[in-house]
């Protein structure tokens, strides 16, 4: 073995995770003692390839923090051994009626006793047996904190042997623990002491203690277990197909000998779940005794489940009924070991990835796993048996229980998906395995694209069952409607969506926990179940789906499912089929929305429950992306009669609303730059011919939050302009284009002289252009041409430019090339943009949820006042790091789980902010880094908590932090459209076109562009104040323009000429001397605002 | 005015303004005698009638100083800077401005037409401020003053710039022109030395560091030609040495990038 033997001696200095094998200990000193000289030792495991890896490493140092310590596991000892003592030794009570529950005193039974009595009489005894059990006797337990497994066996003498019938023997069960509960209470070892179910199972409650311990640390939680002593129940007696609740017992019918129906027991419906929860009692020690044989001098592979385990807890997959449990794992791995897929001399990294490997290619739908050998032989069930009555099947050593008791078929969909994603993870880059796999926690909000919540009521449920025809069910789960009709409306479910989505899962609910004297919570008034849909990122915007054709004969199943929304359509190859059309409009809002409304339409129709009881969640936010509706009227006639497609134009008139998340908006900007490209590079007669033309704009790299709009005279005029009182023309951005020329090598090595031939080639650009009756600006830096609606900024790209401003000469005459700030400028607008834009591009081909995501992560930003702070391409390369860097999620497919992992990201701690940057732009500042950072934990927390209501929140952003706090007049806000605050019909601002009045004279060319007052304020008081504060405003329409002083700036300074600037006389130590003027700052907001001003808020303490 | 009115800090006068009238809030600026220390002098602000102003409000113009500071006498010129400096504010010839300019005057110079008015100026109240705006030539702000400058801005003379632009490039060819020329002719020194240049007949090799990469480039090129490796026993012997130390570091190197995660809890699952 070749670890190092500094390693060696660090394992053996430090505190040994418990129960860790003596002999293993030995193994190690020995091994130690046979070690020469240390280079030796190193260079032969070097050559042995043999040297443990950082993944290793990392693995060690997990399973050492997650391990119990040394010290909390001989406290737990001391405490079993108490408490043993306790039980072993307890009284036997007196004989009760099973319902007669007054002894009990205010302890309450832990089951639903429904109905409330049942034949049988309980007399306590004490346990025969009292042994620590489960994981922590195996060292595969990984948290600290969770509990001790301890299980106590019930003797025979309480049973008899038709206590198997009609919940007799869980209410026993019941009985017993509450006994027990009232015997430990009286014997005051325990701080607290409640009920729980066993993984969530209602059949299985257990006893919740938490057990001071000596000296400090927190008190121990132990999980009370009642099992039965051998030789009770045979286990046939609870086969599977086998009923052992009467149906009429069930209904409260009376009759006389309730076991009298024994003759007609085959007919009727079998109770599978609740022989499959007593089993569970019954073949306890079978299943243990395999476990513990199988781990047995095998560290490895108990280190390998307790990876395994930390892998399914980071997933959510080992909580509530029907999970995936750290057990059956132990289990899985036990079976892989018996079957030879893993061995022992395996390391514990080797057994994990095996054991993953073989989760992501097992098919257990179809083929049943089984550790029973003679499985089906003898009274067993056979496999096919156990299919028909269960989803997932897992046959424990005995044969007779299946150890995936509740489990759909989605949780283990669910589980095969995360495995195989976690192998994608093993491959990928392994500086991120770890993390991934074991440290990143994936809550149910930030796997699944879609999510959504039904409120169920008892009546609703009693209809369900009704639908469903599930009543012999219900009667194997004795009444918990929500399990029983949660598989049906999984099956509908995927039914209706189909290849839409890969996987639909329940929100597992964790068990629910319950102090001795209350009832078990039983089936709530207001209960919900919440699912999470992963949707295929091009299916599931499918706005059809294609039926069987009409004379098939599945097309009446087809009509069945689907109802009235089920209509006959001839399609493209002639076929005449039934479909089902979910949208008319081919928006992506639209198709967005397709899958919540299979959803509504689904269970409306198959499981009774009305469109208000389903809450989608969070689909409120893209609504932030809309721009007012009125201004898209007065626009649309524009964009659409420019178009040249009539389809589109009708489209676009009808709909009215057609901009929706301005996605396909972006789409036609793109589209109308590329008819002006063409037009560009046919240009006759120019010096240089075009050779390329990129839009640079933010627009056309998917990532404008609010998409130009085509402008319309009466709302962008010039003329509104100079009249006084009339509201400013709406915001028309002027949309950056760099044009490449053709390469010369007459560029003269002047930069002046290059920008002047750049201005003479403009203006020469501008009247082509004009001749081809666009509407120009030429400028001596760029041109203006207005196309379609929309004005393009036309830039020259000369790459000679960037090779002139790098050269320097140094002192010895040498001519380097060195980047300069101005350089650096240069090149990225004509080399980095546009490579930008590409990447983008290609990026929004595979995601399509892509543009609104980053459009919503700006959006944010900016409401939050924070992206004026941090460039625009750090968010985008943030956003592009989550779809193209997903793990261990899957890319995004829906915009809000997209800005959900954006606001995680940035909100974690390992966010580095630098690996984000190029060396163009600049480094945020830290406290904007910070402010960030809490920000999004915030919005985050409240997106969680309440995602359907006030969402709107999230963009209004805190005040109170700020010194200073500007309100501006909405009157002059140029893009007040776009403002969070904004209603649907805002632009009650130009109540009647505007007309020109009669003088006026006829000489505007474009409309007014890229005239933001708000954002020019914003610019004049940051290059005044720029020194003393910072500066915060919503790019968006924003109303307020907060400021924040910089740390020291009010600090008293001496007077001296250079620091004289923003400065008041004061005297320090009775001695002149200068402070800061926050009084003149104001006002000189108030003097440069002017009118745009409203209010200043001074909030700041250190009043000057 | 009375002498005991000004208020003098450090050799600075300050002096009170306000924007309008109607304000209340005033604006502190200092005011000194100008003062040039290096030789020469300064002729466009002669020392004896020219006072230096710091701390200009940033809404302030250089023709409302004119009228507020006509109160001490005639002002002949008035120079806004961000700087301290001499001379007369750059040119700013290229035109090739932003759209709207920025607002990075700190400093102002103002030159009185008489020597008396600078005594005055300095003995400026502190108590009684200076009006900048006045009804007669007030300072617009606001939305009103970015109207003006956008409507400015978008009415550039398309042939009045391709004029200019094509003289700046004609006057700049000449130039070249000359220095050509006189490179080119370039005759040996008294010493009989002569410049090479890139033009002429004797042209050197252009002293860039592109150049000069080429050369040593060439040179290891050669240098590695001659070299022989894994020719005699002891360069694999240290070959295989070296991997060994190579990954030796590799895994010390994890070692600690295990402890720093460690001590950065990296290793604290939930």
């Amino acid at each position: 073995m070749g670890i190092p033997d500094d390693m060696e001696d660090q394992c053996l200095s430090k505190k040994r995770p418990i129960a860790e094998d003596a002999d293993q200990e030995k193994k190690a000193k020995k091994k130690k003692s046979t070690k020469g000289d240390p280079e030796m030792e190193m260079d032969r495991a070097v050559l042995a390839g043999d040297i443990p890896s950082l993944f290793n490493m990392q693995i060690e140092e997990l399973l050492k923090e997650t391990r119990m310590k040394r010290k909390r596991a001989e406290k737990l000892a001391e405490t079993v051994e108490m408490l043993k003592d306790l039980l072993l030794n307890m009284s036997s009570g007196k004989e009760h009626k099973i319902h007669m529950q007054k002894w009990l005193k205010d302890i309450q039974l832990p089951v639903v006793q429904e109905p409330r009595t049942t034949k049988g009489c309980f007399q306590f005894h004490a346990p025969t047996r009292v042994f620590l059990g489960g994981s922590t006797p195996l060292n595969t337990c990984v948290q600290p904190s969770k509990a001790a497994d301890l299980f106590m066996e019930m003797p025979k003498v309480c049973f008899q042997s038709k206590d198997c019938f009609n919940h007799r023997y869980t209410r026993k069960r019941a009985l017993y623990l509450a006994a027990v509960a009232l015997k430990l209470s009286k014997a005051k070892v325990m701080e607290d002491a409640k009920f729980t179910y066993h993984l969530g199972n209602p059949y299985r409650p257990i006893l919740v203690l938490s057990v001071p311990v000596a000296g400090k640390g927190k008190p121990l939680t132990i999980h009370l277990h009642a099992v039965l002593e051998e030789g009770v129940f045979k286990p046939s007696r609870f086969h599977i197909t086998k009923n052992n609740v009467r149906p009429h017992w069930f209904c409260g019918e009376e009759r006389d000998d309730p076991d009298a129906g024994n003759e007609d027991a085959n007919s009727l419906p079998s109770t599978p779940v609740y022989n499959t929860s007593i089993l569970q009692d019954v073949c306890y020690d079978a299943n243990a005794e395999f476990l513990s044989q199988q781990l047995q001098d095998a560290p490895s592979v108990r280190d390998a489940i307790a990876l395994l385990k930390i892998w399914l807890h980071q997933r959510e997959l080992d909580v509530g009924y029907g999970c995936f449990s750290g057990f059956l794992m132990s289990m899985l791995v036990g079976h892989l070991l018996s079957t030879g897929v893993v061995i022992r001399s395996m390391n514990s990294y080797q057994i994990f990835r095996n054991t993953l490997l073989h989760l992501s290619k097992s098919c257990w739908l179809e083929q049943p796993v089984t550790l029973c050998p003679e499985v089906g032989e003898g009274n067993r069930p056979t496999l096919v048996q156990f299919l028909q009555e269960f989803d997932v099947v897992f046959v424990d050593v005995t044969g007779y229980l299946n150890l995936c008791l509740g489990m759909t078929k989605s949780v283990y969909n669910r589980v095969c998906h995360e495995a195989s994603l976690a192998i994608g993870c093993l491959m990928g880059d392994a500086a991120q395995h770890f993390d991934h796999l074991f440290m990143v926690p994936c809550c149910f909000q930030f796997k699944f694209d879609y999510t959504f919540t039904i409120s169920l009521t008892p009546e609703s449920l009693n209809k369900m069952v009704e639908n469903f025809q599930l009543s012999d069910r219900s009667l194997d789960h004795s009444g918990d409607l929500v399990t029983t009709v949660l598989p049906s409306i999984l099956e509908v479910l995927e039914k209706g969506l189909g290849d839409r989505v890969i996987l639909i899962q329940p929100q597992p609910q964790p068990s629910p926990v319950w102090p001795l004297t209350e009832d078990p919570p039983t089936q709530v008034s207001d209960c919900s179940l919440t699912f999470g849909l992963l949707t295929h990122k091009s299916n599931s915007l499918r706005l059809l789906d294609r039926g069987p054709p009409a004379n098939a004969p599945e097309a009446a199943d087809f009509r069945q499912f689907w109802g009235e929304k089920s209509e006959l359509r001839r399609f493209k190859d002639g076929g005449i089929s039934e479909a089902v059309v979910w949208a008319f409009s081919s928006g992506l809002n639209q198709k967005r929305s397709v899958c919540s409304k299979i959803v509504t339409h689904v269970l409306t129709r198959h499981a009774g429950i009305s469109s208000e009881e389903i809450h989608t969640v969070g689909r409120q936010l893209e609504n932030i992306l809309y721009v007012p509706r009125r201004i898209v009227r007065e626009t649309s006639d524009i964009s659409s009669s420019s178009n040249s497609n009539s389809k589109d134009k009708k489209k676009e008139g009808s709909s009215g609303a057609g901009y929706g998340t301005g996605e396909e908006h972006i789409y036609h900007i793109r589209q109308v730059l590329e008819d002006l490209g063409k037009a560009l590079r046919k240009l006759p007669d120019l010096a240089l011919r075009i050779n390329a033309v990129t839009g640079v704009d933010a627009a056309f790299r998917f990532s404008e939050v609010f998409p130009a709009l085509p402008a319309v005279e009466k709302l962008t005029s010039e003329n509104l302009l100079k009249e006084k009182n009339r509201p400013l023309p709406l915001y028309t951005p002027a949309m950056t284009v760099i044009c490449s020329l053709e390469g010369s090598g007459h560029w003269p090595e002047d930069i002046d002289r290059i920008r002047d031939l750049k201005t003479l080639y403009l203006v020469d650009l501008g009247d082509k252009l004009s001749d081809l009756g666009l509407k120009v600006n030429v400028q001596e830096t760029h041109v203006d041409v207005l196309k379609d609606g929309y004005v393009f900024r036309l830039k020259l790209g000369v790459s000679r430019e960037v090779g002139v401003l790098r050269m320097v000469r140094s002192p010895e005459g040498m001519l380097k090339m060195e980047d300069t700030p101005e350089s650096l400028a240069v090149e990225a607008e004509i080399t980095m943009l546009p490579e930008m834009t590409t990447t983008l591009q290609g990026v929004q081909q595979n995601h399509p949820s892509f543009c609104a995501t980053v459009r919503l992560a700006k959006r944010w930003l900016s409401a939050q006042l924070l992206l004026g702070h941090i460039p625009d391409l750090v968010v985008e390369r943030s956003v592009v790091h989550l779809f193209q860097n997903p793990l261990p999620f899957t890319a995004p497919v829906s915009p809000l789980v997209g800005f959900l992992r954006f606001l995680k990201l940035v909100s974690g701690n390992d966010y580095k902010v630098e690996s984000f940057l190029d060396k163009v732009t600049a480094p945020p500042l830290p406290v904007i880094m910070n402010r960030l950072k809490a920000v999004a934990a915030q919005t985050l927390t409240v997106l969680q908590s309440q995602p359907d209501t006030q969402w709107k929140v999230i963009f209004r952003p805190p005040l109170n932090m700020y010194d200073v706090v500007i309100h501006l007049s909405t009157q002059w806000l140029s893009r007040g459209h776009q403002g969070v605050e904004v209603k649907d019909v805002c632009v009650a601002k130009y109540p009647e076109p505007w007309r020109a009045p009669a003088n006026a004279v006829k000489e505007e060319t474009l409309p007014v562009t890229d005239f933001d007052p708000a954002h020019i304020l914003l610019q004049n008081l940051k290059s005044v104040y720029g020194d003393f504060a910072l500066f915060f405003h919503d790019t968006y329409g924003g109303d307020v323009m907060s400021v924040l002083l910089k740390p020291g700036v009010t600090d008293p300074k001496a007077v001296e000429l250079g620091h004289l600037f923003g400065q008041k006389p004061t005297v320090v130590d009775s001695k002149p001397a200068l402070t800061f003027d926050l009084d003149a700052m104001v006002e000189a907001v108030k003097v440069i605002g002017g009118d745009m001003v409203v209010k200043v808020d001074v909030q700041t303490k250190i009043q000057s | 005015m009375a002498e005991s009115e000004h208020m003098v800090i450090k050799g600075l006068t300050v002096v009170p303004v306000k924007f309008d009238e109607a304000r209340t809030t005033v604006h502190y600026v200092y005011l000194k005698q100008h003062d040039v220390r290096q030789k020469g002098g300064d002729d466009v602000k002669p020392k004896d009638r020219t006072v230096f102003v710091g701390n200009v409000p940033p809404w302030a113009t250089e023709e409302s100083f004119k009228h507020a500071f006509g109160c001490c006498g005639r002002v002949e010129n008035v120079y806004f800077h961000a700087k301290p400096c001499k001379g007369k504010p750059a040119e700013d010839n290229s035109k090739r401005r932003e759209l709207f300019p920025k607002m990075d005057h700190r400093v102002a110079y103002l030159v009185f037409k008489n020597q008396q008015s600078v005594n005055k100026a300095l003995h400026l109240s502190y108590t009684k401020s200076l009006t900048l705006s006045t009804k007669k030539s007030p300072i617009v702000h606001g939305c009103a003053r970015y109207k003006q400058m956008y409507l400015e801005s978008r009415q550039t003379d398309v042939a009045e710039l391709k004029k200019q632009v094509t003289e700046r490039i004609m006057e700049h060819d000449l130039k070249e022109q000359e220095i050509e020329e006189v490179l080119k002719n370039a005759e040996p020194d008294d010493e009989g030395w002569t410049v090479v240049t890139r033009v002429g007949k004797n042209k050197g090799a252009p002293r860039t560091e592109a150049e000069d990469r080429r050369v040593k480039q060439k040179e290891g090129r050669k240098r590695k030609r001659k070299e022989m490796t894994n020719f005699y026993t002891f360069q694999t012997r240290e070959q295989k040495k070296q991997k060994i130390e190579e990954l030796r570091e590799k895994f010390e190197m994890d070692r600690s990038k295990v402890e720093i995660m460690k001590a950065q809890r990296k290793f604290k699952p939930f």
